[in-house]
């Protein structure tokens, strides 16, 4: 039985020689079926091998299908089911305790509600921690790094310096978009001016790319999403993270966590 | 479909509190644990989870969907799916130039349903063929050298292995072939 070209097995495992392989590939060009079986041989390898998640190609969106599909994504229902989803989850969170032992539950409610005032009662306290410990100036300049000072970011690191962060929002903005390696340092100025507008969404997701970027920058994005929770008074969260950067004495800004968190522990 | 199932989902479409709970408390420590070992955090998790369940709501109206192992097993598994996906993301986010294309969350959902969709006929199609030819293929895709597959599986030689693999990898290839999804989303 053979429900595929052979090659296609050698070229994939690479037991091809240099002609061979040059040979395959023009007639690649000109055999759109072989095309297509080398296509589905590879999406098998992708899949089985099971290591990283094979991608499709947009055009797929057009199909019947993916049009309903999307049309109920964007649908008044579905955002309702999100909400109703998110808010369940977010229920358990708060549920340590077993339901049956009802009495451990008033316990809970009252502390709860403890905690509650004390919240508001320290709501204004985390704004000064935060003005505390965001430390902008600290942020290493953009201009002075190399040689080739890209111009755009110049511009956008002066408007960030004078605080005019929805301007600098959109050069960085327009900067990253429009750049195939990205300076990993307009992820924490991007995050930041955000911060500074308490668009938190926007700013983790900065300090997100930051993490990732696999730079000398990334080892930092811990502790500006702590400050982002700091801002946004997410005790828990902000417990979480600094909890974090504590685990190793060589994270960044080891010892301005271990001082906050014991400020807002107490 | 065991009607449990066509009720748990009627359930769940309709946004049933109680229903998504029992998912939850079933489901989640083990989707928590798959992504915390996989370089997420708690937050990730909950995302993961409340787009698995949204995945399957909209396959469940928009066209026949059933599930035909359980639906916490199945969960799990789309769950892993759609975090290794978002692993995907973030890398090549950080190394292509679509850091701010943030393409319309709906179409994103949407290719992730057909991706799921892609993966789950070739599962499907894997569990089709006969044991030893799966139990070959498993080895051959887990990258196991074919003489330690000759050894594992007691073949004569390196060659018979090979010969063997491409008539598994071929039944397969038919399989998937012949059914008429692999042609609507062949362009996926």
């Amino acid at each position: 039985m053979k429900d595929y070209p052979i090659e296609i097995d050698d070229y994939l495992s690479g037991n091809m020689s240099t002609s061979e392989k040059k040979a395959f590939e023009e007639r690649l060009d000109t055999d759109p079926a072989l095309a297509e079986e080398l296509i589905l041989q590879k999406d098998m390898l992708s899949i089985y091998e099971d290591q990283e998640w094979l991608e499709g190609d947009k055009n797929a969106l057009k199909t019947e299908e993916a049009k309903q599909l999307k049309s109920f994504f964007e649908s008044e229902e579905a955002s309702d089911l999100k909400t109703t989803i998110r808010e369940v989850v977010s229920e358990n969170k708060y549920k340590p305790y077993n339901k049956s032992f009802w009495f451990i539950g008033i316990a809970a409610s009252i502390a709860l509600l403890i905690t509650i005032s004390l919240f508001v009662f320290k709501d204004n306290s985390y704004d000064k921690l935060y003005v505390e410990y965001i430390r902008i100036e600290e942020i290493p300049s953009l201009v002075t790094r190399g040689v080739d000072n890209n111009k755009l970011l110049e511009d956008a690191q002066l408007l960030f310096e004078e605080k005019k962060y929805q301007q600098a929002i959109s050069i960085f903005t327009s900067y990253q978009s429009n750049n195939n390696s990205i300076e990993p340092l307009s992820y924490i100025y991007l995050g930041v001016a955000y911060l500074e507008l308490k668009d938190f969404d926007n700013a983790l997701n900065q300090f997100e790319l930051l993490k990732t970027s696999n730079t000398l920058q990334s080892k930092k994005a811990n502790w500006y999403k702590a400050m982002v929770y700091l801002k946004e008074n997410k005790k828990r969260k902000l417990v979480n993270i600094l909890k974090g950067i504590l685990s190793d004495e060589n994270n960044y800004k080891f010892k301005e966590a271990q001082k906050l968190l014991e400020k807002i522990d107490k | 479909m065991p009607e449990v199932h066509k009720d748990l989902l009627q359930k769940l479409a309709n946004g049933d509190r109680k229903t998504i709970q029992e998912i939850y408390s079933s489901v989640f420590p083990k989707v928590l644990g798959y992504v915390s070992k996989n370089n997420g955090e708690k937050e990730d998790a909950e995302d993961i989870f409340q787009k698995v369940l949204l995945q399957i709501i909209a396959r469940y109206k928009v066209k026949a969907f059933k599930i035909d192992s359980s639906l916490e097993g199945y969960v799990f598994s789309a769950s892993r799916n759609l975090w290794r996906r978002e692993l995907n993301k973030q890398k090549r986010i950080v190394t292509n130039d679509k850091v701010l294309e943030h393409s319309k969350e709906s179409e994103d959902m949407t290719m992730a349903i057909l991706e799921q969709e892609k993966w789950e006929l070739f599962q499907e199609k894997l569990t089709e063929l006969s044991d030893n030819c799966k139990q070959l293929l498993q080895l051959f895709f887990q990258k196991v050298p074919y003489k330690d597959i000759v050894e594992k599986l007691g073949y004569n030689t390196d060659n018979v292995v090979r010969q063997r693999v491409f008539n598994c990898k071929s039944q397969l290839t038919k399989l998937i072939k012949n059914d008429s999804r692999y042609n609507q989303i062949k362009e996926l």
